[in-house]
């Protein structure tokens, strides 16, 4: 045991009282969490507020100090003392290595549509921005921030009042975590209101109808069925000719329509009126002109669940000159007055990786006689124009970023649209692997020792 | 036209006798058995059709037999002759919520196609199921329930109507159905299924099995070649039940070990031994064949980690018998190993023991099999201490001072055990953090089942410390060996069953909650009342 000379609060903070309790608190806490994120399904919430709560550190630098007390406590060590001082030290190593990638570190998702590029990683924070426009051409930004909302939410009586310039405020005043969207297309005669479009796709094997509106003017609104896009806007700006394309225009003879076909290159123009079709000549595809308003809005409405799902977003409402909105996030919400247009968005942070990757392809093999993925892989063009193949368990290390295959997004007839990369950068991942190490040399060590010990105690007669 | 018919009815009629009338046999030289060597695609499998109908059964009827005949046989006439099987109640449905809502008798556990097929309440019941599942919501056991009789029906449709049984394969993704076969393929089918229906009134025949062999060849020449090897060892794995007979000479050397105490005679010690190592060279072979068959370290889902452990529980008992030489820690390894194994057979429903393919995430990975294969085995040497510490506190209550020199060497070998467990577990979850920063990018994301690990970790760390400056004594370590294994049903079972969140969902299921809550408190209660005797023991003797 310690010697007499050493200090008792030392021999205090080295006590094996304290590690147990430490390690008992550790795991209560920790079980905790994972009957959080149970409970709501959201492992993004356990963490908020559990694993990173004030208590987890507390532990983490209390169990610390005593692993750091111990060894300094067992001083000077011994042969015997080797897999002690080895595990000991190679927990508190991966503890500090744990430490800087949560300071340092980056851990976010890429996506990337096929035949599409980004430079932006998405992180699990979230960030709430305001534009405000005057002619719905320049935006100018007036608030950007990172909002934690598991935190401190804000409620009716402690609402957060975003200055909006002049005499303007917009007030956040309750916050659902939980919200599934009803989206609707209404008529509107505000002067702000834009065109907008329900069309219909339909062979024997898939039928999607959707709304289009148009954000504003100049700019088309594009929904993507992977191999086929359909846009709609108010003149025709032709981007890349590499897809099926469709453009539907409002015209005074009725909804001119444009449908080009990549495999023979061909272009097909005309009109229709609203409930009218035409076989797009494209895996037996038909568009129908469902509904047209020349002047609409898009409301939103929101039920609350009590747990995540994949479709559930969190919803922030928001008061603006006496009404009440409901901000969905992953969704700019537009709100208008006689001069100007605020575009509201409550999304996730980003990051800007500084270079652009570009998914060239997106490959998948299923089991066979099934729907269910076996493998997937994304090629991916490099700023250098190089291409790099991401595969499960075979990630891309680039500029200090890695990038692994994690998922992938599916249009409605199952083609694979985009693909999702998880991007990690993670300065403390030596010091992990080394404590690691260490712990693991630790273990092996101390099984080798205790079988020693163990027969030189026992001897040749054991029975009994 | 009338020839037709009237052969159609005297079909219908043959099998009509058959299958309610005579009783068929098992074995392969009932001249139907060719059959089920018949190579079929089944969910991204190639599999033969024998376990194919295996499934099939399990799924609609809850077993792999029916009144005691075969499930390809069964299942063949199902697709062959639907009309047979109108009226006959071949869909079980055990929970009474489900019963309840659809006004069937609570106290039948089967029902028939007709019951359900125009039940005036199926349709809202699966429109509902559909919408929660396009919300993505959580189903409970109810919906959990709706889903399985959804399964039932759709399964059974499909298999009446030759969907489901991909009999050719064109190439090695490409399979036709039997509503996929041209003229002549069809007219090869037709050779088989007609002296399938011979096979049934004559089963003896050996003219007709080889008949019915060659017609099987000969239809299988029109697509192209599948291992036969593979599918011969599936069939044999299905009939020989090597787990189940593991089982047995496992449960043989626990009586041995018993007869040891009861007779106080040593020399039985080798009896343990040899059922012992009996059972384990079955046990590998069991598992031998099932890494054959499915190509890949067999540690993906509940039932094949609770075979694992069951290997693991009598390896660790051999390795620690034959350093000590008590003869109580093999027989008590093979007790577990015994436990585990007859658990993985009763309950196909929650622990399914079919082979099913990977989620993309686990295929082809080395880091995979080394962190699972690392962190179950640790399970085994926890079992072990709980079953020993179980063994240890029987002693405690039995006659404390009689038998200390027994409860003393016990309670080392569970001590043992918890450290081989602990440096197992370690390793383990480091490795499981490497596959992870490998896969994932992510060392440690707190999932679940990482989670729950470091939490027994956590747990028996806090044993061994404890016990290394002396405040855990013999009872205490022994106490505390079954009390920490609920940490590892909780990491084991609990994470998937329970909590059912987090990254690791591929291993989910559902079911068995009340017998694995009945386990625990039972040991919880078992912990207690020791407690309580061991307390008032020392009040009376201090």
């Amino acid at each position: 045991m310690a010697a007499q000379s050493k200090s008792p609060i030392l021999r205090a903070l080295a006590s094996l009282k304290l590690a147990v309790v430490v390690i008992i608190a550790m795991a209560l806490l920790i079980a905790w969490g994972t009957i959080v994120e149970s409970r709501y399904q959201d492992a993004w919430r356990a963490k908020k507020e559990v694993y990173q709560s004030i208590w987890m550190y507390l532990v983490f630098v209390v169990f610390t100090v005593n692993l750091a007390a111990v060894l300094v406590d067992r001083w000077p060590w011994k042969r015997r003392h080797l897999s002690f001082v080895l595990a000991h030290f190679g927990i508190i190593i991966l503890i500090f290595g744990a430490l800087v990638t949560s300071q340092f570190g980056l851990d976010g998702t890429l996506r990337l549509a096929v035949l599409g590029s980004s430079r932006y990683v998405y992180l699990p924070e979230s960030r709430f921005t305001i534009w405000r426009s005057v002619d719905g051409q320049k935006f100018e930004a007036l608030v950007d921030q990172e909002v934690d909302f598991y935190r401190s939410a804000p409620s009716p009586e402690d609402p957060i009042r975003l200055p909006l310039g002049g005499s303007e405020t917009l007030e956040l005043l309750e916050w659902q975590p939980y919200g599934l969207l009803d989206r609707k297309i209404v008529r509107s005669q505000s002067s702000w209101a834009r065109p907008a479009i329900q069309f219909s796709l339909k062979n024997n094997f898939v039928q999607v109808s959707d709304w289009l509106i148009q954000t504003t003017t100049n700019r088309m609104a594009t929904y993507d069925l992977g191999p086929l896009r359909v846009h709609f806007g108010d003149e025709f700006i032709p981007t890349y000719f590499d897809k099926n394309e469709i453009y539907l225009q409002a015209q005074e003879e009725g909804i001119k329509y444009v449908l080009y076909r990549s495999k023979d290159n061909k272009t097909l123009e005309g009109h229709l009126r609203v409930g009218e079709a035409v076989q797009t000549g494209w895996m037996g595809l038909e568009l129908r002109i469902l509904q047209y308003f020349p002047k609409a809005e898009e409301i939103h409405n929101y039920t609350f669940l009590n747990y995540k799902t994949d479709l559930t977003q969190s919803v922030v409402k928001v008061r603006f000159r006496g009404k009440d909105y409901w901000v969905g996030q992953h969704d700019v919400t537009k709100l208008y007055t006689d001069q100007e247009v605020y575009f509201i968005s409550y999304g996730q942070k980003r990051f800007d990786l500084g270079f652009e990757l570009f998914l060239k392809e997106f490959r998948m093999d299923r089991y066979p006689g099934t729907q269910r993925a076996a493998s997937y892989q994304s090629i991916v063009e490099l700023p250098e124009k190089v291409d790099h193949v991401i595969s499960m368990n075979e990630p891309l290390k680039y500029r200090g970023f890695t990038f692994y295959q994690a998922s992938f997004q599916q249009g409605p007839d199952g083609t694979p649209v985009a693909s999702i990369l998880s991007v990690n950068y993670d300065p403390g991942r030596w010091l992990k692997y080394l404590g690691s190490l260490l712990v693991s040399l630790g273990v092996i060590i101390l099984f080798i020792d205790r079988r020693k010990q163990s027969r030189a105690q026992l001897g040749p007669k054991n029975q009994p | 036209m009338w020839l037709y018919l009237s052969a159609v009815l005297y079909r219908f009629f043959v099998l009509f006798v058959v299958l309610w009338s005579m009783p068929i046999s098992w074995a392969d030289t009932v001249a139907s058995a060719p059959l089920r060597f018949l190579p079929v695609l089944d969910a991204g499998r190639v599999k033969p059709y024998d376990t194919f109908s295996k499934e099939v059964l399990q799924l609609i009827y809850g077993k792999t037999t029916y009144e005691g005949k075969p499930a390809y046989q069964i299942v063949t006439t199902w697709w062959l002759q639907p009309d047979l099987w109108k009226d006959k109640a071949i869909f079980e449905i055990k929970p009474f919520e489900l019963k309840n809502t659809l006004g069937l008798p609570p106290q039948d556990r089967y029902f028939t196609l007709e019951q359900l097929i125009a039940h005036p309440r199926l349709p809202d019941l699966f429109q509902q199921l559909q919408e929660m599942r396009e919300k993505k919501m959580k189903l409970d056991p109810f919906f959990q329930s709706v889903q399985r009789l959804e399964q039932q029906l759709f399964v059974y449709r499909e298999l009446v109507s030759g969907n489901l049984v991909n009999v050719l394969p064109v190439s090695d993704s490409q399979w036709k159905n039997l509503n996929q076969l041209n003229d002549e393929e069809r007219s090869d089918f037709l050779k088989i299924t007609d002296l399938f229906i011979q096979s049934l009134t004559s089963p003896n025949s050996l003219e007709i099995r080889d008949q019915l062999e060659r017609a099987i060849q000969q239809f299988r020449s029109r697509g192209i070649q599948v291992d036969d090897q593979k599918i011969k060892a599936e069939v044999h794995y299905g009939d020989f039940h090597p787990f189940r007979w593991a089982a047995i000479f496992y449960v043989l050397a626990s009586l041995v070990m018993g007869l040891i105490w009861i007779l106080k005679k040593n020399r039985l010690e080798y009896g343990i031994w040899i059922f012992a190592l009996v059972g384990l060279i079955l046990h590998i072979y069991g598992f031998g064949l099932r890494v054959y068959l499915s190509g890949r370290a067999p540690v993906t889902n509940m039932y094949e980690t609770v075979v694992w452990v069951a290997l693991g529980a009598v390896v660790f008992g051999m390795i620690l018998e034959g350093i000590y030489r008590w003869r109580f820690i093999l027989g008590t390894g093979t007790v577990v190993g015994a436990f585990c194994l007859i658990l993985s057979d009763l309950a196909p429903a929650v622990l399914d023991p079919s082979i099913q393919p990977l989620e993309p995430v686990l295929r082809s990975n080395f880091w995979l099999i080394v962190h699972v294969t690392t962190i179950v085995i640790s399970y085994a040497a926890f079992f072990l201490s709980f079953a020993l510490g179980n063994l240890g506190l029987f002693w405690y209550l039995r006659d404390e001072k009689g038998y200390q020199e027994r409860i003393n060497a016990i309670t080392l070998a569970c001590y043992r055990s918890i450290q081989i467990g602990v440096s197992f577990l370690a390793p383990g979850i480091i490795l499981g953090g490497v596959w992870a920063d490998y896969s994932w990018g992510r060392f440690w994301d707190w999932d679940p089942k990482e989670t729950w690990s470091l939490i027994a970790l956590l747990g028996y760390l806090a044993i061994l410390h404890a016990r290394l400056v002396g405040w855990l004594k013999s009872f205490g370590l022994l106490a505390s060996s079954v009390f920490a294994f609920n940490l590892i049903i909780m990491a084991w079972y609990g994470v998937n069953f329970v909590l059912g969140a987090g990254l690791h969902t591929y291993g989910f299921g559902a079911g068995g909650i009340e017998y694995v809550s009945a386990f625990v408190f039972l040991h919880l209660g078992y912990v207690i009342y020791a407690l309580l005797v061991y307390r008032s023991r020392s009040r009376v003797s201090s």
